[in-house]
């Protein structure tokens, strides 16, 4: 096993510069995910760190051996990498049958045909393809031929393993079987990984740690439970479902909170220091950010509270939805949007109609500071560190 | 800890002033893609290049002697150049036109309709392919020429006409060439046309569009890069087109010359007052067939590489082919009326031809003496046998030559994609007289090269340039086909390049391979054009052979040697490919028994 460092990394396709700077440590067995909408540097990074890319910049040390260093002028073939990959697309030779798909790595790394026979079919059996050996690979169903893939991958005992949307392919009932199946192979074999992918779910269920990527640059790092609820920039609450993002003015700053004005409606509120994934400061705008379905809309004004943050509104519009009623409440300036559950549309009177008067409730511990988007994006930001272990 | 120490930890070593592209086997990977490509530039582009060098001078030998532009100045100041240049615009454009229309209709016909017998188009215009074009030509002209042709006969007898009123002149010679291009655009559209999304069809459907103006707003339109692609190789095709224009426009009267058969004629020429050929003004020649050609090309390049359009080939979906009612029975019609002419006619023409006292006279009754007196000849044994095995050699190196190119304009630079299509398509732009003519301008001046004028080793070089555009685009489809990932996943397996191309590459686009010989080779052993300048008295192809037979009068002979030769590649190829499947199949059994074998014994160490 060994870890991965990647350093400064660029890459330029002509004038579109699609890695601005990665920077990523990934510790010895660590699995970590590059999540990122597409288009985002995810997949070309990954590219990168496999060699089917040659990034313009920057440098990418497996274990402790550069791959690729621009300065120093290094670059591996990704031959010579000894990393396994799974594709989006599967990949599999036509030509080939399972077992011949699975002992080629083996038999191009010079293993004995004995030998890597027997190598092969242990690992067919580890992903429950025994039988199908001498089947031609592409005549498998979807699942299985991802599993062919994925033995293919680990049958060198890689030090690194990449996986490249390895799900986006599969029928959704067969995407958490395979999802599952990766996440047993990786602790059978413990080798750091790197997966690439859109899905947030997939991405929580898997890694170990999460890296949100945008237009080239990683903008947050850390566990799934951080990356869920504590976003430290817009972009990742959005991608994580922060549906309410509403500005505000940090008004004072004290050991046990932090203070604010409400842009929209001119309010003030204050929530505990916890809330803030980073640091604030007086005269600082904010987001505040809180998922539609951990706020409750109420008839009727509720008791002040220090436990919670209330907005006074009018209902705009009511979509019922089955499980559950979706509002749109004005609130000031602001389009709050509140998710009503069943069992609370169920229990609770309350007049649902547009032009109504709500209020909308929502716990301190559920709601996080958020630094706000500068009005504009510069044109080349300065590289976001992200990625060191937190 | 000093710097230099954590830094050798960190695994830090000197930069080197090389990039890592220009070092190490990847140097070496690099000079060896440098060294084949200059094996090719000096092959394809060295020998047109001294044709046009060849144009400014004049002497005993093309290429040599005193400098000059009189023979230049002589060719564009002639009318006559001029009219030859606008019969072949005509010819090439009105050919392209008739055999895309039916060619693209075919196509869409075959893939996108429940019409019958749809599913064996494919393998017949395939088929038909393979008739080489001096064969059709003498099929087409026996059935249109003489008082007893089978035509020519019945026209007699309906109106009173006597004579060969179809026998050459301007709609026969565009009507034979266009029908015998038709397989060619079919094969051309038919794959794009099926991996075309029928969800787009089906939307323009739903937006108000009837079947057939889908099919004019939708279908087409997106087809719009592929068409005009084809349109100017089939313009192309016709401007080089040789062996039918001999046959049909220099009988008539007055001739209708075009670039191939005036180049031939020029060359003949007798100048000066040592009797030197005209290489200087058939070479003039050339030069207006290079620009036009080149120009379509460009033009060519420019459309099919218009990326809004890729997207027509769809993930995981299958045409569904639509009934379009009764009139599938007309789309039937056509496509039997298409194989009447391009094929059937000629050919059952040919065969009976072979068994006739004159070919194409009915009247006379059927014999056997032809082949008799073919058979009888020891030079026929000869000539078919050099027919074959050049025929096989050059259209093997030229598939070779196509894989090794598709495959590098694929998956290299700028550079070497650049390199890799001028040097497919160049050769398109030189009829095969020219491409002869070129290769005795490149090596009669070089002492050593001398030597191979009028040896085989000279005609598989001229062949490998005639047949490589052939080839490649047959084989480019299949390496088009291997998806990048494939080379990818075994290149992170622990492959390096060269491996992946021999093991993942090469088994994928075997068939295509396999397809690209057979089409080149057949080419090869039909090719006139070449051969008329380069093969020498002792060493004959049967297509010069057959040509001289019918000179004489002999044309009953030449179609029994035709024939021959015929079934001759016919059973070489098949043979060919009974043997290769025999042992790829023996190859994978062996594979697969040493696999089980290996698994039983694992197995049985287990259980033990």
């Amino acid at each position: 096993m060994s870890s991965l460092t990647v350093h400064a990394l660029h890459k330029h396709f002509g004038a579109f510069h699609a890695i601005k700077g990665a920077d990523l440590d990934v510790a010895e067995g660590e699995f970590i995910t590059l999540l990122g909408e597409s288009g985002c540097g995810k997949t070309t990074t990954l590219r990168c760190i496999a060699g089917l890319e040659t990034p313009s910049s920057g440098r990418i040390v497996i274990g402790d051996r550069p791959v690729y260093d621009g300065e120093a002028r290094i670059e591996v073939q990704p031959e010579k990498r000894e990393a396994g990959m799974v594709f989006q697309s599967y990949a599999l030779w036509p030509h080939l049958t399972v077992m011949e798909t699975v002992m080629y790595p083996l038999r191009r790394r010079r293993v004995k045909r004995n030998e890597a026979i027997g190598r092969a079919q242990d690992i067919l059996e580890i992903v429950g393809l025994a039988q199908y050996a001498n089947r031609p690979a592409t005549s498998l169903s979807g699942g299985q031929q991802q599993r062919v893939a994925l033995a293919r991958a680990l049958v060198m005992r890689p030090q690194l393993m990449l996986y490249d949307e390895p799900l986006s392919n599969l029928d959704p009932s067969l995407r958490r079987q395979v999802r599952d199946e990766i996440l047993r192979l990786h602790r059978m074999n413990g080798a750091t990984s790197v997966y690439v992918t859109h899905d947030l779910e997939e991405a929580m269920h898997l890694s170990d740690r999460i890296i949100v990527m945008q237009a080239g640059l990683l903008e947050q790092s850390g566990t799934p439970a951080e990356i869920f609820s504590r976003p430290t920039n817009e972009f990742v609450a959005k991608f994580v479902g922060f549906e309410n993002l509403l500005a505000a003015t940090v008004t004072a700053v004290r050991g046990d909170g932090i203070e604010f004005e409400i842009a929209a409606s001119g309010r003030r509120a204050a929530l505990p220091t916890t809330a803030a994934a980073k640091p604030v400061a007086v005269g600082d705008a904010i987001s505040l950010a809180f998922r539609s379905a951990n706020a409750v809309v109420l008839g009727e004004q509720p008791e002040p509270s220090d436990r919670c943050l209330v907005f006074p509104g009018t209902i705009e519009r009511v979509d019922f939805l089955g499980s559950r009623n979706e509002y749109r409440i004005t609130s000031g300036g602001a389009a709050l949007r509140v998710a009503e559950s069943e069992r609370s549309y169920r229990h609770q009177a309350l007049r649902r109609e547009p032009g109504a008067s709500a209020w909308v409730e929502v716990d301190v511990d559920l709601v996080s500071i958020i630094p706000a988007a500068p009005a504009a994006a510069p044109a080349e930001a300065e590289p976001v560190l992200a990625g060191s272990p937190a | 800890m000093t710097d230099t120490s954590t830094r050798a930890m960190a695994g830090w070593t000197r930069p080197s002033r090389v990039s890592a592209g220009w070092r190490g086997r990847r140097l070496v990977g690099k000079l060896l893609m440098a060294f084949t490509m200059l094996v090719l530039l000096i092959l394809f582009i060295y020998p047109p290049l001294l044709m046009v060098i060849a144009a400014f001078r004049q002497g005993a030998i093309a290429g040599q002697g005193d400098w000059t532009i009189e023979p230049f100045i002589e060719v564009m100041t002639s009318p006559a150049t001029w009219v030859v240049t606008l019969n072949s615009i005509v010819l090439s454009v009105a050919v392209a036109i008739i055999a895309l229309a039916i060619g693209t209709f075919l196509a869409w016909v075959a893939v996108r309709t429940t019409t019958p017998l749809r599913r064996i188009m494919t393998p017949t215009m395939a088929t038909i392919l393979a008739i080489p074009s001096l064969f059709y030509g003498l099929g087409w002209y026996v059935t249109l020429n003489g008082s007893g042709a089978p035509l020519n006969i019945l026209l007699k007898s309906l109106f009173g006409i006597t004579g060969s009123p179809f026998g050459s002149g301007w709609p026969t010679l565009i009507l034979v060439v266009a029908w015998h291009v038709i397989p060619v655009a079919y094969l051309f559209m038919v794959g794009p046309m099926s991996r075309m999304d029928a969800a787009l069809d089906d939307a323009a459907r739903m937006s108000g569009a009837s079947g057939g103006v889908a099919f004019f707003t939708v279908v087409l339109p997106l087809l719009r890069p592929t068409i005009f692609g084809v349109l100017a190789l089939m313009t192309s095709y016709g401007m080089t087109a040789f062996e039918l224009p001999l046959l049909f426009g220099v009988p008539s009267q007055p001739s209708i010359l075009v670039f191939s058969t005036k180049v031939l004629n020029t060359y003949q020429e007798a100048v000066g007052s040592q009797g030197w050929a005209n290489y200087a003004g058939a070479a003039s020649i050339g030069l207006i067939l290079v620009l036009l050609v080149t120009i379509l090309v460009i033009a060519r390049e420019r459309l099919v590489s218009d990326r809004r359009y890729s997207t027509i080939s769809g993930k995981g979906f299958r045409p569904e082919p639509k009934h379009y009612g009764r009139i599938q029975g007309l789309f039937l019609a056509v496509f039997f009326l298409v194989v009447l002419l391009a094929g059937v006619i000629p050919l059952v023409q040919m065969v009976l031809g072979a068994f006739q006292h004159v070919a194409g006279v009915y009247s006379l009754g059927f014999t056997t003496e032809n082949f008799e007196k073919v058979l009888s000849s020891r030079r026929t044994f000869q000539v078919i046998q050099t027919s074959l095995w050049v025929a096989a050699l050059s259209g093997f190196l030229a598939a070779a030559v196509a894989l090794f190119l598709s495959w590098a304009a694929q998956r290299s630079g700028r550079v070497v994609r650049f390199l890799a299509t001028v040097i497919s398509w160049a050769p398109i732009a030189i009829p095969g007289v020219l491409v002869g003519l070129a290769l005795l301008t490149a090596y009669m001046p070089v002492p050593g090269l001398q030597k191979l004028i009028g040896t085989p080793i000279m005609l598989i070089l001229g062949f490998i340039v005639v047949a490589t555009p052939i080839a490649t685009r047959a084989v480019e489809g299949g390496v088009v086909q291997i998806a990048t990932e494939l080379e990818e996943s075994a290149r992170i397996s622990g492959a390096s390049k060269a491996a992946t191309f021999f093991t993942v590459v090469v088994p994928l686009v075997l068939p295509s391979f396999f397809a690209g010989w057979f089409i080149a080779a057949i080419g090869v052993a039909g090719n006139l054009a070449l051969p008329v300048l380069l093969s020498s008295p002792s060493m004959r192809t049967a297509a010069v052979t057959a040509y001289d037979l019918y000179n004489q009068g002999n044309t009953a002979q030449a179609a029994a040697l035709f024939l021959i030769l015929l079934v001759a590649v016919g059973l070489a190829g098949g043979v060919a490919w009974v043997l290769f499947a025999g042992v790829t199949r023996l190859l994978k059994r062996v594979r697969s028994i040493r696999i089980e074998r290996a698994i039983t014994r694992k197995g049985s160490v287990v259980h033990a």
